[in-house]
């Protein structure tokens, strides 16, 4: 069965280099634009991982995180930064808030699929 | 006055007989004395120098000059040496005359027995009284001196009476200090003066019991037409017979106060300046990394031929385009991470560290670029496993630098990383050296190596990639964690960069 991936990123070509690469490698991918756009996705329809980016305008991703670690269909769906943040407490603070995982931008295209790939691995 | 003292007498007296029965009386009477005699105002003037006589007897009825010029001479001359006159006969209102004028006592010769007595009380008179007068000359001194004291210091002070807490005395300092005169200063209190207030009453009690000072660092008064003022404030209390007097200095510190306020005020600025200064690197961290996201994703999901085949010509394009984006990436990371150290933001944790681990890490992760330049990449390592508590990110960051630069800046022949532990002065020291056979550096260039964003190199190199952040880098990094890099390099030979680990944590 195909695994699905809802990403949370406010920059639109970020989406589509995600949703492109992980689409190419075989997963249903699914986008917001912001954090409530994405937890009104997530709700609707629960997927398989979430890769959130953290910082957005209006609701940040640390936000959309404990959101979801609060939702009660949605807790055990694991949520990934995918954030341009690089500095050590900025790494603190996203485990904090309750992400599964953390990887920084840029994006290696050759590495991401499989490391999106562990992340699912770990919750089967 | 003793008896056993010899007192040196000087008689005015012009009958010679007279002068003996006056000596004779005397040493009848056990005084150890001895005596000279004159007869006129010259030779008294000459005697009182030379002979300096502890008492005068001076008769009345000389041919040359009377009794009361003889007493003015010697007042004169030398205030305070007792005259006693000594006379055939003399009126009452005469006597009464030559006391007035100096005269101590007077006897009549025809009752010389009691001029021992005379001559001993003359004597203790002058005696007390020169003991009066040095007693008085001192508290003068004292006073002055106080005064002196009093009017010159630079601190304000003001002298209070502790009973009514009534000002008394303020001195030329106190007046500029606040810009009050000094008759609208005395009479005034300390409490109408700011200096006490109800919760902060002077402990005279305890001052007067301890003889201890009182003191505030900063008080504030206010001085004439609101100005405002702040003194550092000491009272002492001291009593004198059974009056209580208080004495109160003032240090002007309006200016002390006033720069230890910039002073806080100019590091709450700094602390304001340093969090956005690192809310700015944060975010620019952030903004720069965005889009480079794109443009190294995008390049890499084409050369990953995810969208279709690709031209050579593409795909070498591509990789520039690529290989353009990481270096602009590895700008920003230098950047921000010379940013990072020099706020001192940079957290090192220690570690037991495994070097030549470490060493075969980046030996591997740069072995490609050294193959892409046909280099030969060995690592040298002792056979026994050499651990240092240190840090293993900052040890990594300056190999990787090191080795990477090697690479750069050879075009022939070998990079060696090299791990040396061994003991120098009874002290295990361990060492990395990378060496290359590249082009060196130039003694001229070596002094400015270690300097931030100095790139060094002619036409051959110019072409290489790098901020020039390396070295900098590493150096702040090897210093960061207690080490130290230094470098010894012959130009077109080749260098050698030497990491000299702290070797805390060894035995």
């Amino acid at each position: 069965m195909t695994q699905s991936i809802l990403l949370i990123d406010d920059n639109e070509i970020n989406l589509e280099l995600m949703s492109y690469l992980l689409g190419a490698f075989g997963y249903e991918v699914r986008t917001a634009c912001d954090g409530p756009a994405g937890l009104a996705a997530a709700e609707r329809d629960p997927p398989d991982l979430i890769l959130c980016d953290v910082v957005m305008p209006g609701m940040d991703g640390y936000t959309v995180a404990r959101m979801l670690a609060a939702h009660s269909c949605l807790a055990d769906v694991p949520v990934v930064a995918v954030t341009a943040l690089a500095m050590v407490d900025d790494r603190d603070k996203v485990f904090e808030s309750g992400f599964d995982g953390y990887i920084t931008k840029p994006i290696d295209p050759e590495t991401f699929p499989l490391e999106i790939a562990s992340f699912l691995k770990t919750r089967a | 006055m003793s008896l056993s003292q010899n007192v040196r007498v000087l008689l005015v007296e012009d009958e010679p007989n007279d002068a003996e029965l006056i000596a004779h009386q005397l040493r009848q009477a056990g005084l150890l004395f001895s005596y000279q005699r004159v007869q006129t105002r010259d030779s008294l003037i000459a005697a009182l120098d030379q002979f300096d006589p502890a008492i005068v007897l001076c008769d009345n009825g000389l041919p040359a000059f009377d009794a009361a010029s003889a007493i003015r001479t010697v007042t004169e001359k030398r205030a305070g040496l007792p005259v006693v006159v000594v006379t055939g006969t003399l009126g009452d209102e005469e006597a009464v005359h030559l006391i007035k004028i100096g005269a101590c006592d007077y006897l009549r010769k025809d009752r010389l027995e009691r001029l021992p007595v005379a001559v001993m009380n003359a004597l203790e008179a002058a005696q007390s009284h020169r003991i009066q007068e040095q007693y008085e000359a001192a508290v003068k001194a004292s006073e002055l001196r106080y005064r002196r004291r009093f009017e010159t210091a630079t601190d304000g002070i003001l002298v209070a009476d502790a009973a009514t807490g009534r000002i008394y005395d303020v001195n030329p300092s106190l007046v500029r200090l606040l810009g009050f005169s000094r008759e609208e200063c005395c009479g005034q209190t300390l409490t109408e003066f700011g200096l006490i207030d109800a919760d902060n009453i002077l402990p005279l009690e305890a001052l007067l019991a301890t003889g201890d000072y009182y003191r505030r660092p900063v008080l504030q008064l206010d001085g004439k037409n609101g100005r405002q003022v702040d003194v550092e404030f000491t009272a002492v209390a001291f009593k004198v017979g059974t009056e209580v007097t208080i004495q109160c200095n003032l240090r002007d510190v309006t200016e002390r106060t006033y720069f230890e306020a910039a002073l806080r005020e100019k590091n709450r600025e700094l602390e304001a300046a340093s969090l956005a200064k690192d809310q700015f690197l944060a975010s620019m961290s952030h903004e720069l990394r965005t889009p480079l996201n794109a443009i190294l994703g995008f390049a890499g999901t084409l050369l990953m031929r995810l969208p279709g085949e690709l031209t050579a010509e593409q795909e070498k394009q591509l990789k520039l385009v690529r290989q353009s984006g990481r270096h602009l990436l590895s700008l920003i990371n230098d950047l921000l991470n010379l940013a990072k150290i020099e706020s001192g933001k940079m957290e090192l944790s220690l570690e037991p560290v495994h070097c030549e681990r470490v060493l075969r890490e980046v030996a591997t992760s740069l072995s490609p670029m050294a193959t892409a330049k046909g280099l030969d990449l060995k690592v040298i390592a002792p056979p026994t496993d050499v651990v240092v508590t240190t840090s293993q990110q900052a040890l990594w960051q300056i190999v990787t630098n090191l080795t990477a630069n090697a690479i750069k800046f050879t075009t022939a022949g070998e990079i060696r990383l090299e791990l040396r532990d061994f003991v120098a002065d009874g002290e295990t020291q361990t060492q990395v050296l990378v060496s290359d056979t590249g082009i060196g550096i130039r003694p001229e260039d070596q002094a400015r190596l270690f300097q931030g964003f100095s790139r060094i190199g002619d036409g051959a190199t110019e072409h290489e990639e790098g901020t020039g952040l390396g070295l900098s880098i590493s150096r702040k990094l090897a210093t960061l964690i207690g080490g130290d890099l230094s470098c010894r390099s012959e130009y077109r030979v080749g260098s050698t960069f030497t990491l000299t680990l702290p070797n805390g944590g060894r035995s």
